[in-house]
């Protein structure tokens, strides 16, 4: 389990807990950031916005929020 | 004469199409105005066909329904409290289940729902297709699927409307574990007049709804969410928010088929972002686009504000006589609601290319790029669009901080617009420096329109730390499909918030101009604006105050004051007062000198915003900030003039 803002574009990566408030996370939840799915991670650096893709649907993450998604490196690839 | 009236509400995603839709149902019969108490833009629209009158209302584009952010919350009380006849709830077909998440919470409000497939066509592309057949067996209620940019599928959704009162309600809803569902149970009894009662009581489970000052309920909440996590081994807000997720799956497996995404498109898009959101090059573009919409604003723009202007002219040309009444129409009437309405071809610009952004998916890339820098200055990506509009005319800039989501983030930012120099200030600058400053005349300009900005910063950097201490809005947002923007969608959306500003800030401007002509004209007798009128008595009383700042002439304080009706006037004031343009320098001259003219300048720059922009301030986040606002920039203006002119004496420079 690593912050989403440690892994490399290009990662699938599945969505394992949040280390935010339950505001932040009802945000997430409502965009459709849930525990168990999985999402590619199309850009982003440590310290940069991240944006995750799951076919066409594309969320923009903070990065300070890219901090408190957990996530698992699923399959580490193009 | 309608035999039957229906309310209807038009909810969904934003970015799902809601507005096109709206507007297709709704045409042109449209009435804008703010939900109550709020500032949060309200649409509605009445048609009658088929012998029924509807009354549509746009609610408030949200991705959830909780307490927790203010549209949320708006829409929330407008379907659980107004309760509509039926909600139309519109869809993003490419995007179904984050969609149907929302959809599925309105279902939960025991509401009659008519669902509408949106962007079908997009959906198709990527190789997307929804089975309405299975999800009308499922729900037992129709969908519609549509493509409202288009107009079609329209006159499908039109038939269903008209079978509204026979419509039944959708007859599949989540089914929440053991515990949750006893709790439920037990809670719906507590809102027992209330229809959304199961939505109720899951919200004040889940804590999305704020549970009324009642202390027994808040006990009983409380032993139900401890049972919940004890028996289920979770939070029940993610125990309940999983179970819908579930629910959501569950129907897009039976209803939603997908074949081979066209992974073309989906690398194009990735394509885009990876070079709008770029690391050295997201940014550079992102000033460049907006250095464009600037740019066209205003030189598209403007041949058609001097249009207007001369149109002006030319009527104040044809009134005749130097009488009281002409005075009126020609120095009240004219120039001063004209002086308003020449803005109305960049604000009309500026909202259709606002829209035309946003539309094509590259405003919340831009609010992305922007977000780090604007949020080290304490406001939100999106503020910076606004920001930068205050440099041409602060009214649209304002106007323009509807387009942010958060309540918090619209105060800051029309807080800290007054103090980006606008154009109007520019005129004043000019005349200035070409008197004192002659050889450093850009430098002298450039370093005002650096103090505004830096002034800006400092005040909404302040404010956070004093009103919004607590909330940090984290962003996270939907990037939404890159696609060719619709011209209509845009032209409409811009024209009513145009058709706004022009009802709005006309009366408010026509009713600041004839007071103010009013004291420049009175007692009967003196000259238009001399020092025996009204305003030139109240100029000399005034006049003292600014000693301190080494400008205490009282054609200054008049100046001054009628500058807070627009921000040019102040060089008009000094034409009219001195003799007109071949005395003024001579007069400023002799009037000032470089150091209480750079103080005039920074006096200008902050005193005040214009009468126009407080109206917009006031009319967007409420008397109260606007009020504040006044004060702020009153009391910095005239702090900073006086350290200009104190320091710079001190320094042996006056």
């Amino acid at each position: 389990m690593v912050p989403l803002a440690f892994v490399e574009p290009g990662s699938v990566v599945e969505v394992l807990d949040f280390r935010c408030g339950s505001a932040c996370t009802c945000r997430l939840r409502e965009l459709g950031i849930v525990r168990g799915c999985r999402y590619r991670v199309s850009t982003g650096a440590v310290n940069r916005p991240f944006i995750l893709s799951n076919g066409e649907t594309r969320i923009g993450i903070g990065a300070g929020m890219a901090l408190k998604v957990m996530v698992k490196d699923v399959n580490h690839g193009g | 004469m309608a035999d039957k009236s229906f309310v209807i509400a038009v909810a969904g995603n934003p970015n799902s199409g809601k507005t096109s839709l709206f507007n297709r149902l709704t045409g042109s019969n449209l009435k804008v105005g703010n939900w109550p108490g709020v500032t949060v833009e309200k649409k509605e629209g009445e048609i009658c066909r088929a012998d029924i009158s509807f009354t549509f209302v746009d609610i408030p584009g949200t991705y959830g329904l909780s307490a927790r952010s203010e549209d949320e919350r708006i829409a929330m009380d407008f379907l659980t409290k107004a309760r509509p006849d039926a909600v139309i709830v519109v869809l993003d077909s490419a995007n179904f289940n984050r969609n149907f998440y929302l959809f599925t919470l309105i279902m939960e409000m025991g509401l009659k729902v008519i669902p509408v497939l949106n962007m079908t066509d997009m959906a198709e592309k990527r190789g997307i297709t929804l089975h309405t057949d299975r999800l009308a067996a499922i729900f037992g209620i129709p969908f519609v699927k549509t493509i409202a940019s288009r107009g079609k599928g329209i006159s499908a959704l039109w038939k269903v409307l008209e079978g509204v009162g026979e419509l039944r309600k959708p007859v599949h809803l989540p089914v929440y574990p053991e515990p949750v569902e006893t709790a439920v149970q037990v809670l719906m009894e507590r809102f027992p007049k209330e229809a959304s009662s199961r939505f109720r009581a899951l919200g004040v489970l889940d804590g999305g709804i704020v549970i009324p000052g009642n202390d027994e309920l808040r006990k009983t909440v409380a032993r139900f969410q401890g049972e919940i996590e004890e028996e289920l081994q979770g939070e029940p807000d993610e125990l309940i928010a999983e179970k819908r997720y579930e629910f959501v799956y569950s129907v897009a497996k039976e209803c939603v088929e997908r074949r081979m995404s066209t992974e073309q498109k989906v690398a194009l898009t990735d394509r885009i972002d990876r070079f709008v959101t770029n690391r050295y090059l997201g940014g550079p573009l992102f000033l460049f686009a907006m250095w464009l919409l600037f740019f066209l604003v205003f030189t598209v723009g403007n041949p058609f504000a001097d249009w207007i202007n001369r149109g002006f002219g030319v009527l104040s040309s044809f009134v005749p006589g130097s009488g009281l009444f002409a005075s009126f129409i020609r120095e009240g009437l004219i120039a001063g609601v004209g002086a308003v309405l020449v803005f109305v071809p960049n604000i009309f610009i500026l909202f259709f290319l606002i829209a035309i952004m946003e539309d094509s998916g590259y405003l919340s890339r831009a609010a992305f790029v922007a977000d780090r820098f604007m949020h080290a200055l304490g406001l939100h990506g999106k503020s910076f669009i606004p920001m930068l509009l205050g440099f041409g005319c602060n009214i649209p800039a304002v106007m323009a901080v509807r387009t942010l989501e958060n309540e918090k983030d619209r105060v800051l930012t029309a807080l800290a617009i007054p103090y980006m120099s606008c154009s109007a200030r520019l005129p004043v600058y000019l005349l200035f420096v070409g008197i004192f400053f002659t050889r450093y005349q850009s430098t002298v300009v450039f370093s005002l329109y650096l103090l505004g900005i830096f002034i800006a910063v400092l005040v909404a950097r302040t404010l956070r730390r004093i009103f919004f201490t607590k909330a940090v809005s984290p962003l996270v947002m939907e990037l939404p499909a890159y696609h060719v923007p619709s011209v209509k969608t845009a032209a409409h959306s811009a024209g009513i918030r145009t058709l706004f500003f022009i009802r709005k800030a006309g009366t408010f401007i026509f009713g600041s101009v004839m007071v103010i002509w009013v004291l420049a004209s009175l007692p009967l007798g003196v000259p238009y604006a001399s020092a025996q009128s009204i305003i030139g008595r109240i100029g000399s009383a005034v006049a003292p105050v600014f000693h301190p700042a080494g400008f205490d002439s009282w054609q200054a304080a008049v100046a001054l004051i009628f500058g807070f009706l627009a921000k040019e006037v102040v060089v008009g004031t000094f034409g009219v007062l001195y003799g007109g343009q071949a005395a003024l320098s001579s007069a400023i001259g002799a009037h000032f000198s470089a150091l209480s003219a750079m103080s005039f300048m920074v006096m200008t720059l902050i005193y005040i915003p214009c009468v126009a922009t407080i109206a917009v301030i006031r009319r967007e986040i409420g008397t109260k900030w606007a009020a504040l606002s006044v004060g702020i920039s009153v009391t910095l203006g005239y702090g900073l003039a006086v350290v200009v002119f104190q320091v710079g004496k001190a320094l042996g420079m006056g």
